[in-house]
């Protein structure tokens, strides 16, 4: 009876022990989850480097279009700066220009920020496949 | 009699736990093989950056978010910033430090470039409650050595 005992105990434990690592994964559900999430990595890094370039070429003109505004430049149209804002920006510098993405993403932050003689104009722009999506400005005093 | 029966349904009992026990231990290893197979087969070039980005929010968070002494202090010995940074931003102490009035924030966006090699650079567009009204400010956040050494805000 004592040798039954200590049998049902050794049962109960190794079983009660076995249900904590027995894995409850489904592989099938695993490898589906892992694959889409290779493939978001790269769709994301394909559209990084293709709305990047895209955005480069079109460095100086995007520049001259958060300044003197526009009608349609690439699916959006901005009001020109002020007179006031605009001769601060006679000559500028390009004091940052940088692109950002996450998993996921099929678009491209830009985020350019120009220096004027007494004032900085940040400008984030949102550029898809085709064409921007959006562009915001802030113009500082320096 | 009764005795030897005993033991004969103890040795089965104890046969079948043990066949129990090894199969489920078998059963275990094959799984979990499957399973390192399957994550050493995952595309790994982002984690780096999704990690700082989430830790560089949490940092921001707490900058923005302090109140009084007892969030400054926190703020001020769990960030991850540069000596000098913390200088500029913390000040020498709580005395120095200007409160804002901003009541919570919330992140609207979090990204990474994925051309810095020497850096990382970490973009946050982030909501900001105040008494007038919600605002948004951008943070372009720059990290070297888990640590952030330069932060650009408008």
């Amino acid at each position: 009876m004592r040798y039954f005992s200590f049998g049902v105990l050794l049962v109960s434990f190794l079983l009660l022990s076995g249900c904590g690592v027995l894995p409850t994964t489904d592989l099938n559900a695993k490898r589906l989850e892992v694959e889409e999430y290779n493939s978001l990595v790269s769709s994301t890094l394909s559209a990084y480097t293709a709305i990047k370039q895209k955005a480069e070429g079109e460095l100086y003109n995007l520049a001259d279009f958060v300044l003197r505004g526009g009608e349609n430049y690439q699916g959006v149209s901005l009001e020109s700066l002020t007179e006031g804002e605009l001769e601060s920006f006679n000559n500028f510098n390009i004091f940052y220009n940088g692109y950002f993405t996450s998993v996921g993403a099929d678009s491209v932050r830009q985020v350019l920020i120009l220096k004027g003689y007494d004032k900085v104009l940040y400008v984030t722009v949102i550029w898809g496949t085709e064409d921007i999506h959006s562009v915001d400005r802030v113009v500082k005093d320096i | 009699m009764r005795d030897s029966k005993f033991s004969f349904r103890l040795k089965v009992f104890i046969v079948i736990s043990l066949t129990l026990s090894v199969g489920l231990f078998i059963y275990t290893l094959i799984v979990n093989s499957g399973i390192r197979d399957i994550e050493n087969s995952r595309d790994t070039s982002l984690h780096v950056l999704e990690a700082t980005k989430l830790w560089v929010v949490e940092d921001i968070r707490d900058y923005l978010l302090i109140r009084d002494k007892e969030t400054y202090d926190m703020a001020k010995s769990f960030v991850h910033m540069s000596s000098e940074l913390k200088k500029e931003l913390f000040g020498n102490s709580f005395e120095g430090f200007r409160l804002t009035d901003i009541q919570s924030v919330s992140f609207v966006d979090a990204q990474y470039s994925l051309d810095s090699e020497e850096d990382i650079k970490i973009y946050l567009l982030v909501n900001v409650e105040r008494p007038e009204g919600v605002s948004q400010l951008n943070f372009v956040v720059s990290v070297k050595d888990n640590t952030i050494y330069d932060l650009l805000a408008y």
